[in-house]
């Protein structure tokens, strides 16, 4: 249900964060990402909301925007792959929904994930591959 | 009726005890101000006293070499400037414990996961026996190994960088830095962490420290994003809400 603003108090929401500002003074709100986890069959379901819109799809520079709703799809289609898709909502920036689809795969049990730290000047940045002219 | 309480009290310490002090699973966060001065500290413009968290020397002083000492008089004076954690660093290890912000513990039969919320930290403990990385890799968080002594989760944590502080006072360490924490339930919703620190570059000898932990046991407490953003100037800096 809309909430009505009184006249007198300015509302604006720029990516998560929400302030109110009127005669009784001044309020602000940062909304985070909001998820619901619920299961379809043999497909984990969860759902993204409270997207700020601030991040993008990809290195192309591909977006959406602030309210965009995600609805990703995990299926396990063997003892180590995993079917993974995404379904992307923005009537602000889509016309209609679509959908990506990729294969993930499970890597050895002695495999650990390694910290990747962005810090100052972004020096992890020079680690990646594409920055090392490496495709892969 | 105190004799009816009392007995009640009793069965129901016994049952958590016995099933529950080893599942660490859940939401906790330190009690207390040891994020900010591991030593404690009296009560200062925009700082509240600060009780030593160091148990072990007994005077609570941290048994800094004579020039270590003089260093971290320097980064407390610096500290507007010099603290990583305000460059937005990863916390490192037991700092991330002590922050006045929650994490997350879950457990799997072969490793324990924390995830902290501060600047999406987190650590994966292995408990199957996996060796340490070997020297000259280095992590912001360490790298940490764990396992069971009774009722007590020993992590042991190695291969650390040297840049991250252990408190918002400037006390720091060296890439040498070793540390063996304890987490121990003492009641369904506190448990006492304990982390002894050495550090032969840095300190005459180990010394410990001891926080207690409180879970928040409010049933929808979950951990928020706590990103830091760039400024005007295109620096990463905290959202205020998260500074304290």
């Amino acid at each position: 249900m809309p909430i009505a603003v009184p006249s007198g108090v300015d509302v604006t929401i720029d990516g998560a964060n929400v302030r109110v500002k009127g005669p009784k003074g001044q309020l602000e709100h940062r909304i985070v990402g909001d998820v619901t986890v619920t299961r379809d069959g043999d497909t984990l379901v969860v759902e993204v909301r409270g997207l700020n819109g601030r991040g993008w799809l990809d290195q192309a520079g591909n977006f959406m925007g602030a309210g965009a709703r995600v609805v990703e799809r995990f299926r396990l289609t063997g003892k180590d792959s995993l079917d993974y898709q995404a379904t992307v909502e923005n009537p602000s920036v889509f016309s209609r929904p679509f959908t990506v689809r990729v294969p993930l795969r499970r890597r050895p049990a002695d495999v650990e994930l390694l910290e990747y730290g962005c810090i100052e000047g972004e020096r992890d940045a020079v680690h990646m591959p594409s920055a090392r002219g490496e495709t892969k | 009726m105190i004799r009816t309480a009392l007995v009640w009290v009793f069965f129901t310490g016994t049952a958590w005890a016995q099933s529950e002090s080893r599942d660490l699973r859940g939401i906790w966060q330190a009690a207390g101000t040891a994020f900010q001065n591991l030593e404690g500290a009296a009560a200062q413009q925009g700082r509240g006293a600060a009780k030593s968290a160091v148990v072990d020397p007994a005077n609570g002083k941290i048994p800094y070499r004579t020039d270590a000492r003089k260093s971290a008089e320097r980064n407390a004076k610096e500290r507007a400037t010099a603290d990583p954690l305000l460059a937005c660093f990863q916390p490192g290890v037991p700092r991330a414990a002590l922050l006045p912000e929650p994490f997350q513990i879950f457990q799997n039969p072969d490793r324990v996961v924390i995830v902290y919320q501060h600047v999406h930290a987190y650590r994966v403990i292995f408990t199957d026996g996996r060796p340490h990385y070997d020297d000259g890799i280095e992590f912001y968080m360490g790298d940490s190994r764990g396992r069971w002594e009774g009722n007590s989760f020993v992590v042991d944590v190695t291969n650390f960088k040297p840049e991250t502080w252990l408190d918002d006072a400037g006390n720091f360490h060296s890439g040498k830095l070793h540390v063996v924490e304890r987490y121990t339930r003492t009641a369904a919703n506190t448990m006492r962490y304990e982390a002894t620190i050495e550090d032969p570059e840095v300190f005459e000898k180990s010394w410990t420290i001891r926080v207690d932990l409180v879970r928040l046991a409010e049933p929808n407490s979950q951990l928020i994003e706590h990103e830091c953003e760039r400024d005007a100037q295109g620096i990463y800096r905290h959202p205020p809400q998260f500074l304290k």
